[in-house]
């Protein structure tokens, strides 16, 4: 670009952002005058705007780009803006005169909306909001859109070699090991924990984030060479709950890793029994965990008048001796195991498991105990 | 004991040693129909050298309204003997994809277009291999315009029906495919009178739809000798099971959960445009209704039998079995789109949700809201609007085939909703 250029270039940039056009418009300006694909993103990789080249610039964390300029105000990093194409390299005092330029808009922006964001979601997890109303009209007062239920993922993320990894590259890899849940999540880095929260606006979103949690480790290793992902994940919760379901989560965190070692997330209803035993648990809880657990055999034998509850209960209380338990129940020993099966299935467990067989024994016992 | 010949010079070789006459030059149309061109022993060399030309505007979403001869190039490796002869000698076949004039390949060649999606999905599945359980009826052959549906069998599932000539018909069938080269792993009765099943062991997909093909031409053949029809018809009796095509994907040894579930993701996610092809007849839709297992809805299960995607828990290779598709589908079409939209869950990662633990039939509209579970079309004219809003389904086919399909398959649509049928006359001509 001639020196004229870029002082058209400079002075548009300046207009436009005096006209309030913001991060977009600048991409836009940028793209024209380049012919590069243009991508802007606030400090935490959030894509502010997109513009130009739309494979390239919408690549996001994905690929290098082949050019990157800091937005900046002093010390403070407020964003980036990335030029992906084969000239990228050519334009670079373009893209640093519309840095420079963005970095006031940015600046007074991060006192207002970025910085706003940040600072709502450290809130909503540290629990500072005291009821669901004040905490949605605080977010609706930023611009943010509460969904209905979210689900907290808990990760640590470490190197092989017990180093810590690169933080920005750990982040974006995270990103996008959830964009199969078709979901815009919130990345709130915590000491040496990812803490994130992903809206699940209904079951299906719900079932998605938990998937693609647990296949963290390996995604992730596929992503950053030499990973290793532990986590917890919580069941979904309303907004106003997401910290009791981050309490959640940090426990799942800390069972899975005492139970199974690190690299593996665990989810926290999938837990069972060990749930129970670490947080320890009244009475009510106790009921409440022995009558969630038998649940689903007790509506299978109300429905179609079968004796699963009774099978299972038999089972145990013979030693697990399917031979003796058919005898008392007066059935085939092939039924016994046709029945076991059918529990495993229902209770969405493995018989063979000791876990499980824990998790079953526990709510069994509960029940005998306090119902 | 049949060996697969490997080049033209042992296609050559053993048609002379088995004293063979004719061989029929077989190729499918846009419809999955088998075509051929039957050519004396002699020619057989010229053919294999890609010298056979056929006039190609006279066959179903070829180019139709042109003289255009094609030309057919065989494929050594499908050369089989027929296990019979008639008067004039020893027939065999050989397969064959088509290509142009000037020897390029044929953009609307179904065979062509499903060894393309094999290439396509390469990166996604180094080794798939395609296992199929058919199911299809003998009925009693009676001289009418349609054929019969009357049958004096009255076995269901896994029955000996010792009286039956239907038994008796199936084992020679599954006698011929073996003989022809198909690795048989297993028969039986299945539900319906007169409906039976045969399953193919696990090969890759280009075998197992050329399989199909020979199936449904050679079952016809042989169940004529004992004075008997099959029929591939997806549901030739309302009040029993339709006869259904279950595909079964083996992933390579070493694939791992997270590729199983990506592929069913995306068989999921495209499972109403899949259905166009999968189910591509009037008739397939009297099928998929909520009775006798068949799959209506857009979901999976580790052991659910009318789920419509079925992962077998516990099973190494990976096993993940489609329950959707019926045998009056054109093989190559349908297994180049099955292929295209398991590799597109693959390539973006899309996850199926929770697995389903029970019958689907029981799901209530708000669970099946809530678990983002959607249904199959309901007609072939549903169908095909979702294939035509699929992209990823579409071009799995290729822009010719989609079009020549489409196309196809509105006319027969129309042709059908012009119709004026039994059930018409029976409920309204007393009535009104």
């Amino acid at each position: 670009m001639t020196a004229e250029e870029l002082v058209a270039l400079a002075q548009d940039v300046a207009r436009v952002i005096a006209d309030g056009g913001g991060s977009a418009a600048v991409a836009r300006r940028l793209a024209e005058a380049t012919g590069s694909g243009v991508l802007i993103e606030d400090a935490s990789h959030h894509p502010l705007a997109r513009a130009g080249a739309p494979d390239a610039a919408a690549s996001g964390g994905e690929d290098t780009p082949p050019f990157v300029t800091p937005i900046a105000t002093g010390q403070t990093l407020l964003g980036r803006i990335c030029l992906f194409g084969e000239d990228a390299q050519d334009f670079a005092h373009a893209a640093r005169l519309a840095a420079s330029s963005l970095a006031i808009d940015l600046a007074r922006a991060s006192a207002g909306e970025g910085a706003s964001r940040t600072s709502f979601w450290e809130h909503l997890i540290a629990g500072r909001f005291t009821d669901a109303i004040t905490a949605r009209d605080e977010a609706a007062a930023r611009g943010i859109g509460l969904a209905p239920h979210y689900v907290v993922a808990v990760l640590e993320c470490t190197a092989a070699d017990g180093c810590a990894s690169d933080r920005a590259v750990i982040r974006s890899a995270i990103r996008e090991a959830f964009k199969p849940t078709s979901a815009q999540i919130e990345l709130i880095e915590r000491a040496a924990a990812y803490v994130v929260c992903i809206p699940a606006a209904r079951a299906i979103d719900a079932s998605k984030a938990r998937t693609a949690a647990t296949m963290l480790p390996r995604s992730l290793a596929k992503r950053v060479p030499d990973i290793c992902v532990s986590g917890g994940v919580s069941e979904p919760a309303v907004p106003i709950d997401v910290p009791q379901a981050l309490a959640r989560a940090d426990a799942a965190l800390v069972i899975a890793r005492r139970l199974f070692g690190s690299g593996k997330v665990a989810v926290y209803d999938e837990l069972g029994a060990y749930a129970l035993l670490y947080r320890g648990a009244a009475t009510d809880a106790l009921r409440d965990f022995a009558a969630r657990t038998l649940a689903p055999l007790r509506a299978y034998d109300e429905k179609h008048q079968t004796e699963l509850e009774k099978t299972l209960r038999l089972y145990f209380d013979l030693g697990q001796n399917v031979k003796s338990a058919a005898q008392a129940l007066h059935v085939h020993r092939h039924t016994v195991f046709y029945r076991l099966r059918q529990i495993g299935e229902l209770c969405g467990c493995r018989l063979e498991s000791p876990h499980d067989q824990l998790t079953l024994r526990m709510a069994v016992a509960i029940d005998a105990l306090h119902s | 004991m049949h060996s697969t010949p490997s080049s033209k010079r042992d296609v050559v070789k053993i048609a002379r040693e088995r004293n063979v006459r004719f061989v029929r030059l077989v190729f499918a149309d846009v419809l999955g129909v088998g075509k051929n061109v039957s050519i004396p022993v002699d020619a057989l060399g010229e053919a294999l050298d890609g010298r056979v030309t056929f006039d190609g505007g006279s066959i179903d979403g070829f180019v139709r309204g042109e003289e255009l001869d094609m030309v057919l190039v065989p494929d050594p490796s499908t050369f089989a003997l027929y296990p019979w002869s008639t008067a004039d000698g020893q027939e065999a076949r050989v397969i064959c994809d088509v290509a142009m004039p000037d020897g390029t390949p044929f953009e609307g060649c179904p065979r062509t277009t499903l060894r393309r999606a094999i290439e396509s999905a390469r990166a996604q599945f180094t080794a798939m291999q395609f296992g199929l359980e058919v199911e299809f009826f003998v009925f009693e052959a009676r001289a009418s315009e349609f054929g019969s549906t009357s049958t004096t069998d009255v076995g269901s599932y896994f029955d000996f029906s010792a009286n039956d000539r239907g038994e008796d018909a199936r084992n020679a069938i599954v006698a011929a495919m073996q003989s022809m080269g198909a690795r048989v792993a297993g028969a039986h009765h299945e539900h319906g009178p007169g409906q039976h099943e045969i399953d193919f062991s696990h090969t890759d997909p280009l075998e197992a739809a050329d399989m199909l093909l020979t199936l449904r031409s050679l079952a016809k053949h042989v169940a004529s000798r004992f004075g008997l029809e099959a029929t591939f018809m997806p549901k030739p009796l309302e009040t029993c099971a339709g006869s259904g095509l279950h595909v079964d994907l083996r992933l390579d040894a070493r694939a791992d959960d997270d590729l199983v579930l990506y592929t069913v993701g995306g068989l999921l996610a495209h499972a109403p445009a899949l259905a166009a092809v999968c189910n591509p007849t009037v008739n397939s839709y009297k099928r998929l209704v909520a009775a006798w297992d068949a799959p209506i809805y857009t979901v999976w299960s580790e052991r659910s039998a009318n789920a419509l995607v079925r992962v077998p828990p516990n099973q190494s290779p990976k096993r993940i079995e489609v329950r959707s598709p019926d045998p009056s589908c054109n093989p190559y079409l349908a297994f180049a789109a099955l292929l295209g939209a398991a590799a597109d869950g693959v390539a973006r990662q899309l996850l199926p949700g929770d697995a389903l633990v029970g019958s689907t039939y029981d799901l209530t509209e708000r669970d099946r809201r809530e678990r983002g579970i959607g249904t199959l079309p309901k007609s072939l004219r549903q169908a095909i609007v979702e294939l035509d809003g699929d992209a990823v389904v579409s071009a799995s086919l290729g822009d010719h085939l989609y079009h020549a399909f489409r196309d196809a398959k509105l006319a027969e649509y129309e042709r059908y909703r012009r119709a004026v049928h039994a059930w018409e006359h029976r409920a309204y001509l007393r009535l009104y």
